[in-house]
C-alpha cells in the first residue's frame, strides 16, 4: 500500500510535529493559517467547515466564517524543508483531487509564472524557483537550511517578529499589522491590497516557533526591540486589538436553525471566492461564464469592490466573465434531505428556488448534520 | 470516503504509549471500520479495576464525522445505557473537532465515567438511583463492574471463594461446573 512508501519518506525526514496537521496527521500541505493562529491543511480546512453556520478551529473551537487563503510562505518554507514529504504528499493530494475535478489553488504554478514575469518582488530568491518544478532531483540538492529571507515581513522587510496571517495567506509582523490598522479601520494588506474581513488575527505559533529554533539571538533581540517600541509609543496593549467589533460571539443564534426564519439569506454550502466567506449570507453573485462545476461565488461586498481575485478552488475566473445576481432557494418544510445539499447550487432564474437538492457524494458533512438538520426542519 | 491513513496513524500512536495511558485500540476486521477501545476504569471510582470494551464504529466522514462508539461492556452509570451500551457525551455529538482522535474520545469517556451527569442522563433508571441513593448507585455500580468488566483468572476466582470460607475442590468443582462464571459458582456453593 501507500502507507509504506510515506513512512519511507518520513525515516529520511523526520517531520517536526508542529508541522503536522492536527486533522489529517501528515505533513501540512497548502496551510492555511486561521485568525486564532491554527493551521491546517487547505482541504483539511475546507472540510472541517459547517456549510449551514459559522465554523470553529478544529483546536480551540474558535468560531469564524471566512476561509482564509493559503499562507504561501509557509508553504515553501515546508516544501524546502521537507521535499520528499511534500512531494509525497503533492502526488497524493493531486489525484485526489483530479478524482474529484476540484482543485486546490495551484500556487507552485502561479508563482513561477509570476517569476517568469520578473513581477514578484522575491525573484532575487532565484534559488526557490527552481524549486516549484516539478523535479525531485532538484528538490533533492537543494539546501534544507531555510535562510532569514524565508522568513521576512512584507512590510517591515526585516526578520518576521510575532507573525499574524492576515486572510489573504500573507503574513506580517504582528506590530507592523497593529501600525496598517491604525491607518485605516481595516487592515489593509500591502502585498495584494485586499482588506482582511475578520478582526485582528492572533499570533501563529507555529511559525513563531519555526523563527525561534533557527534565529534564535535575532528573533529575540527583534522581540524584545518591538516590545519596548511598542511600550514607548503606548501601543503595547495589542490584546485590545483582538477582535474587536467584528468579534463572533459563540453564543448568539448558533443553535438558532437559519431556516426557522422565512426571510433567510443564506446560501448553504456557497462561499465567496474573494474574501472566503462560508456559507454566504445575503446578496450572492455567481459567474455565468466560469465552467467549473464549483462555481464562481462572490457575496455582496466583494461584488462592489474593484479587485477580482481568482477563484479559491482554482477557476479560471477572470475580470471580463459576467456575473449575476442568485436568490435564496425557499427550503420547504417537507424536504428530507435539507441539509444534504450540492456545494455548487445550481440555480436559474426561472427555477424560482424550487428543487434545489442534490445529493452530494462529497458531503463533508455527513449524516450528522443532516440528521440535525432534517429533524430541527420538521418545526 | 474514510481516511484510512489517519486511522492508521491513530492506530500506531495508541500502540506507542497504550502502556501509559492504558488505553488500547484495536481493530476487528480488516477494513478499519469496525475497532475496539478498551479503557481502565478510573481510580477512586466504582469502576476501578473494571476493564471495558467499546464497540468503535468509524463513519463514512470520519475524522468530519465523529466514530461511533458505545460500551460492549456493561457499565452501570448515569449517562450509559445500561441495557445497550449507548453513551451520551457532548464530544461523540456536536462538540466533536476533526482535531480529537479516537484516543482522545476514549480519555474523554474515561474522564466521564469520572464525573457523571445524572441530570444530563441516557439512563434515566440509573440518574435517578444517583440522584436519590447515592449509596446503592455506588454498590450497584461496583457489583456491575465485578461482575462484567473483571477478567479475573481461574487461580483468582478460586482464592476469592475459598477465603469465603469454602473448600479448595469444592470451589474448583463449582467453578467448572459454572463454566468459569464465579457468580454462578458462588450460587451453587451458597445452595450447597
Amino acid at each position: 500500500m501507500e502507507d509504506s512508501m510515506v513512512k519511507d519518506d518520513e525515516l529520511q525526514e523526520e517531520i517536526s510535529d508542529k508541522f503536522l496537521c492536527c486533522v489529517c496527521l501528515e505533513i501540512l500541505y497548502k496551510p492555511i493559517v486561521l485568525s486564532c493562529g491554527h493551521l491546517s491543511c487547505f482541504w483539511c480546512v475546507h472540510n472541517s467547515m459547517n456549510g449551514l453556520r459559522k465554523s470553529h478551529c478544529p483546536i480551540c473551537r474558535d468560531p469564524y466564517v471566512h476561509f482564509p487563503s493559503v499562507c504561501q510562505k509557509l508553504h515553501f518554507l515546508l516544501k524546502k524543508i521537507y521535499p520528499l514529504a511534500h512531494k509525497k504528499r503533492e502526488e497524493q493530494v493531486l489525484k485526489d483531487e483530479q478524482e474529484h475535478a476540484c482543485f486546490s489553488p495551484q500556487i507552485d504554478v502561479v508563482l513561477d509564472e509570476q517569476k517568469a514575469k520578473g513581477s514578484n518582488e522575491e525573484s532575487k530568491d532565484a534559488k526557490t524557483l527552481h524549486v516549484h518544478e516539478n523535479d525531485l532531483s532538484k528538490d533533492n540538492k537543494v539546501s534544507k537550511q531555510i535562510s532569514k529571507d524565508d522568513l521576512l515581513c512584507s512590510a517591515c522587510k526585516e526578520l518576521l517578529v510575532r507573525p499574524v496571517v492576515l486572510n489573504c495567506g500573507h503574513v506580517y509582523c504582528e506590530g507592523c499589522v497593529v501600525d496598517m490598522a491604525e491607518e485605516s479601520e481595516m487592515i489593509k494588506c500591502q502585498d495584494c491590497h485586499v482588506c482582511d474581513p475578520r478582526g485582528f488575527p492572533k499570533v501563529c505559533l507555529v511559525l513563531e516557533q519555526l523563527l525561534e529554533e533557527n534565529f534564535p539571538e535575532e528573533y529575540n533581540s527583534r522581540r524584545s526591540g518591538i516590545q519596548k517600541t511598542l511600550a514607548h509609543n503606548g501601543k503595547g496593549n495589542i490584546q485590545s486589538c483582538h477582535k474587536d467589533g467584528t468579534s463572533l460571539s459563540d453564543s448568539d443564534d448558533d443553535d438558532i436553525p437559519w431556516w426557522a426564519n422565512s426571510a433567510s439569506t443564506v446560501h448553504v454550502y456557497v462561499g465567496c471566492d474573494s474574501c472566503g466567506v462560508y456559507p454566504i449570507i445575503g446578496d450572492r453573485y455567481r459567474c455565468k461564464d466560469c465552467k467549473e462545476e464549483m462555481g464562481y461565488d462572490l457575496c455582496k461586498e466583494c461584488y462592489e469592490t474593484p479587485s477580482k481575485v481568482a477563484g479559491r478552488f482554482n477557476q479560471q475566473h477572470t475580470p471580463e466573465h459576467r456575473l449575476e445576481r442568485v436568490e435564496v432557494p425557499q427550503f420547504q418544510n417537507n424536504d428530507k434531505n435539507i441539509g444534504i445539499l450540492d456545494e455548487p447550487m445550481v440555480i436559474s432564474e426561472d427555477d424560482e428556488g424550487m428543487s434545489t437538492e442534490e445529493d452530494d457524494d462529497e458531503s463533508e458533512e455527513g449524516p450528522h448534520n443532516s440528521n440535525e438538520s432534517s429533524s430541527s426542519s420538521i418545526e | 470516503m474514510i481516511d484510512f491513513s489517519r486511522v492508521q496513524k491513530e492506530l500506531q500512536d495508541c500502540e506507542k504509549d497504550k502502556d501509559a495511558s492504558g488505553i488500547r485500540v484495536s481493530p476487528k476486521s480488516d477494513n478499519l471500520t469496525r475497532l475496539t477501545g478498551t479503557i481502565p476504569g478510573p481510580i477512586g471510582t466504582p469502576y476501578e479495576g473494571g476493564t471495558f470494551q467499546i464497540d468503535i464504529t468509524i463513519p463514512e466522514g470520519y475524522p468530519f464525522e465523529p466514530p461511533k462508539m458505545q460500551f460492549s461492556t456493561k457499565v452501570w452509570h448515569p449517562n450509559i445505557s445500561s441495557q445497550s451500551g449507548a453513551i451520551c457525551l457532548d464530544v461523540l455529538k456536536d462538540q466533536w473537532s476533526p482535531a480529537l482522535t479516537l484516543k482522545t474520545a476514549l480519555v474523554s469517556i474515561q474522564a466521564l465515567l469520572s464525573t457523571p451527569e445524572p441530570k444530563d442522563p441516557q439512563d434515566a433508571v440509573v440518574a435517578e438511583q444517583y440522584i436519590k441513593n447515592y449509596q446503592v448507585f455506588v454498590s450497584t455500580a461496583r457489583y456491575w463492574t465485578e461482575t462484567f468488566a473483571k477478567n479475573s483468572s481461574l487461580e483468582e476466582k478460586v482464592k476469592r471463594l475459598v477465603e469465603m470460607g469454602f473448600g479448595d475442590a469444592q470451589v474448583r468443582s463449582a467453578i467448572e461446573s459454572s463454566g468459569g462464571d464465579e457468580n454462578l459458582a458462588l450460587e451453587k456453593l451458597c445452595s450447597g
